[in-house]
């Protein structure tokens, strides 16, 4: 006897991954990731799906997750890789997911995928997103019009990104891939894509600053409804999805 | 009407953990309020984090939403920024499923876990724009109810209420809905209507009692005031826990909330008899369940959460007969399935540690163990049957066994302690480091032990043998902290304490009689709210509202009361008897140990006899 009876799990090898699509609507936007990630979990775990483990003293399910949202923000495209140790019937393991999911959070798309696929983490490369005004907000839709075609006419648009490590100055404009209005929702929204990885990354937070800065409006936090609508890599300089 | 969710986000984008205010939670249940005859408002006043972890709630929560003909929703306390929000827009506190206003309920039933939370109370029924006095609600207001541990001492809070149920409240809650369903219709006056409620067993209406004082502040008596109201208030409890409905559908919330995991109640009460313990007096007499509803429960109860965790909860889980082959099976079960089992409160004994080394094959959290005092002396006062021995013997099989790190939880200011008990602390502490260090050593283990030291101070509680006792005043408590802070000074020795003004509010409110009312309205409205938050407590406005009401805290915390007093509490019974209590109360300063009724012989607490229950065990033979 002694500590050696502690037991150490052994990694159970997937047979693939199952990469699901979800939304993360309604209320569930002010989910932290970290609250959404253990959601998602339990949420497998009642749809009784074929899990596979992390090693360790403290197996977890083998999950990954598309970059973390901030809270209040909603995504009609979160990627979440779920490793398998049996291969599954997407329809059945979708709706069964989706039985599961509590309001707010579905799968719209799914594809089993080899488990040998690169990480979500290393294929994502750019992020689309929606920032709609809201209706009762008294903005002239031409300010923000505006705005958006001097944003496009800059060279170089800085920021100052504050992390543990210090602060550092960043050049966000080469990496606002495209940015337009449209007027046709009303009063008014906002589409972007934007880089999002590791090799670039634009804080939705921040481009929506920069939008109401170059209108000229004082942010309060409350004129804007954000959705995340897409997460993509690039094939051949387009856009497609990370399937 | 429902508060309309645009208006509430504009208030959401600017709080701390927005997610806490909107529900929507799984197995979260929302009805139409059209549709039911009676809605309940189950009120907790603490955080969503603090609320949501708490059993009681869910047990109700699931009772009474299971009936066709109720809607039973939740709300919490609003942190600082939400309350103040909620308050600058407008906007009244609501319920979580259907965000309905407080003031639309029926009912709202606060649950009072501690007495720091009656400031919140009052915030809570201010922010639903309900006035905090019963005696000003008009008919058009919700029955204001109140039950949980406090309530075996209502008086504090006893103007503030319409009706408190003393006890526990599974079958109690359906006896008040079917109350509420009769008197809708009835186009009653307030009184009338509480009079109606005031016949349910268990159920007292503060303003049916008139408490008469001597000049100087000492109780005269407490009469009924009328023939319905019962003197005394027996507690309401369950005959037999296998008959009364347990959620195994728990709601599972969307943020990280204290005790995130399934929770299976074990077994209810416990007859070790710790002195100084509430929970150990008012929660008799023990009521086990049967080891394969409690197997067949966690099933149902993981299952429906997704949770990978379940918490064989009780006073004293070791204490569960079957509590090894509970685990093993749960545990054979969900292997490979990286599920985990948790037991709260262990006790200071090998046995406990065998389990702890069952239940945590994998994940390691640290154990705590409470020998309460620093001698054995101290310890047969307290009644806490737990040797030096005991300890460093359970404390060296922890650290051979691979554990690194020891929680130990003492207190201080107990009665007739001395500088010897206090220095008797921190010989256990010292003595278990220097155990951690060598069996660490010799099982080849590289970490240095990790031993937390909690030191809590000694607050007298009603129903207790301990009752009568004053609390330690606060310099002498500071002055003992400040010893332990010096002594207990080691490389991996870690010392926590409580801060002495909020225990010493504690006991004020504890012991208080009903003139303390005003002193919770005025503290409240001097803005004090979260009082059990060290970073909250704002303790002059309490001591300014003590001085404005004319009111000695130090009568309540700190002075011995005689045996022949009428205490604020005495026509509220717990079942066990107040003869047993001044017996236990002798027997302690006779260092005089009263075994558990368990292990055979019957100590007479009375609760068997008072309330026609006995004991449920599902003892091995």
């Amino acid at each position: 006897m002694g500590p050696s009876r502690r037991i150490r799990y052994e990694y159970e090898a997937p047979v693939c991954i199952w990469r699901i699509r979800i939304t993360k609507t309604g209320i569930t936007k002010y989910m932290s990731h970290l609250d959404f990630i253990r959601t998602v979990e339990r949420s497998a775990r009642r749809a009784g799906l074929p899990l596979t483990l992390s090693g360790g003293f403290n197996p977890r399910p083998r999950m990954s997750f598309s970059p973390a949202l901030p809270v209040g923000v909603s995504s009609h495209s979160e990627f979440v890789d779920l490793f398998l140790k049996e291969s599954v019937d997407i329809d059945v393991a979708s709706w069964k997911l989706n039985k599961s999911f509590p309001s707010g959070i579905r799968v719209i798309a799914s594809r089993i995928l080899s488990p040998n696929v690169s990480a979500l983490s290393a294929v994502i490369e750019a992020a689309s997103y929606r920032l709609a005004l809201h209706a009762e907000v008294k903005i002239d839709p031409g300010s923000i019009a505006k705005a958006v075609t001097e944003i496009l006419s800059e060279d170089s648009i800085e920021i100052v990104r504050t992390t543990p490590k210090g602060t550092r100055r960043i050049n966000l404009r080469p990496l606002i891939y495209d940015i337009r209005t449209e007027p046709e929702n009303l009063p008014l929204s906002v589409y972007s894509v934007v880089a999002s990885g590791s090799s670039g990354n634009v804080r939705i937070l921040d481009l929506a600053d920069i939008i109401l800065k170059f209108a000229g409006i004082r942010n309060n936090g409350v004129f804007m409804d954000i959705t995340r609508e897409g997460l993509y890599k690039f094939c051949n300089e387009s856009l497609c999805l990370p399937w | 009407m429902e508060i309309d969710l645009k208006l509430l986000e504009r208030l959401l984008v600017n709080v701390e953990k927005p997610i806490r205010y909107v529900g929507g939670e799984w197995n979260a249940i929302k009805k139409d309020h059209d549709c039911v005859d009676v809605s309940v408002l189950l009120a907790f006043p603490d955080t969503y984090e603090i609320g949501m972890s708490h059993l009681g709630l869910r047990i109700l929560y699931s009772i009474l939403n299971k009936r066709n003909d109720v809607a039973c929703e939740r709300t919490f306390m609003p942190w600082i920024d939400m309350y103040k929000a909620m308050t600058d827009a407008g906007i009244p506190l609501y319920s979580l499923e259907s965000r309905i206003p407080a003031g639309e309920f029926d009912i709202i039933g606060f649950s009072l876990q501690y007495e720091l939370s009656y400031t919140n109370v009052l915030a809570m029924l201010d922010l639903a724009d309900i006035p905090l006095f019963s005696t000003n609600r008009s008919e058009s207001d919700p029955l204001v109810i109140a039950g949980g541990p406090c309530v075996y001492n209502p008086e504090p809070i006893a103007d503030f209420m319409d009706a408190i149920l003393i006890g526990e409240g599974e079958e109690a809650i359906e006896e008040i809905i079917d109350v509420c369903k009769e008197v809708k219709g009835k186009r009653l006056s307030r009184k009338e209507m509480l009079k109606e409620y005031a016949v349910i067993p268990g159920i007292y209406v503060p303003s049916f009692y008139k408490v008469h004082y001597y000049p100087g502040g000492n109780i005269k008596s407490i009469e009924p005031e009328n023939s319905v109201a019962q003197y005394p208030v027996k507690k309401r409890a369950i005959k037999d826990l296998s008959q009364i409905h347990y959620p195994d559908d728990i709601i599972v919330p969307n943020t990280e909330i204290i005790h995130d995991r399934a929770v299976l109640e074990i077994f209810r009460g416990c007859t070790r008899g710790c002195r100084f313990c509430q929970a150990g007096m008012i929660y008799r007499p023990v009521r086990e369940r049967q080891p394969n509803s409690i197997i067949g429960l966690a099933e149902r109860l993981l299952d429906n959460t997704g949770y990978d965790e379940v918490s064989l909860m009780s006073l004293s889980s070791a204490d569960y007969p079957y509590i090894y082959e509970v685990c093993k099976d749960l545990l054979d079960k969900y292997k490979n399935q990286g599920i985990s089992i948790s037991l709260p409160s262990l006790r200071v004994d090998s046995f406990s540690v065998e389990l702890a080394k069952e239940v945590q094959r994998g994940k390691r959290t640290g154990l705590t163990f409470a020998p309460e005092a620093g001698t054995e002396r101290l310890r047969n006062v307290i009644n806490k049957g737990v040797t030096y021995d005991d300890l460093i013997t359970a404390a060296t099989h922890v650290f051979s066994e691979g554990w690194h790190s020891l929680k130990l939880y003492f207190m201080i200011g107990l009665p007739t302690e001395t500088q010897d008990d206090v220095s008797g602390i921190v010989d256990m502490a010292m003595e278990t480091l220097a155990r951690g260090r060598s069996e660490l050593k010799k099982a080849g283990i590289k970490k240095r032990p990790e031993i937390t030291v909690s030191v809590g101070s000694f607050v007298p509680k009603a129903h207790t043998p301990f009752q009568w006792q004053p609390q330690m005043p606060r310099e002498e408590l500071i002055e003992k902290q400040v010893y332990l802070k010096k002594h207990l000074r080691a490389r991996g020795l870690r010392l926590t304490w409580h801060d002495v003004n909020a225990s010493f509010l504690e006991a004020v409110l504890s012991r208080g009689s009903r003139r303390l009312s005003r002193v919770i309205e005025y503290a409240y409205h001097q803005g004090c709210k979260f009082d059990s938050w060290d970073s909250e407590l704002r303790f002059d406005k309490w001591m300014d509202g003590f001085q404005a009401a004319d009111i000695s805290p130090e009568f309540y915390g700190n002075t011995k009361w005689e045996y022949d007093r009428i205490l604020p509490w005495d026509h509220i019974n717990s079942g066990v008897s107040k003869e047993f209590l001044m017996r236990e109360a002798e027997q302690a300063l006779h260092g005089m140990f009263t075994p558990d009724c368990r292990l055979g012989q019957c100590p007479d607490c009375g609760v068997c006899k008072h309330l026609g229950i006995l004991p449920k065990t599902t003892s091995k033979t």
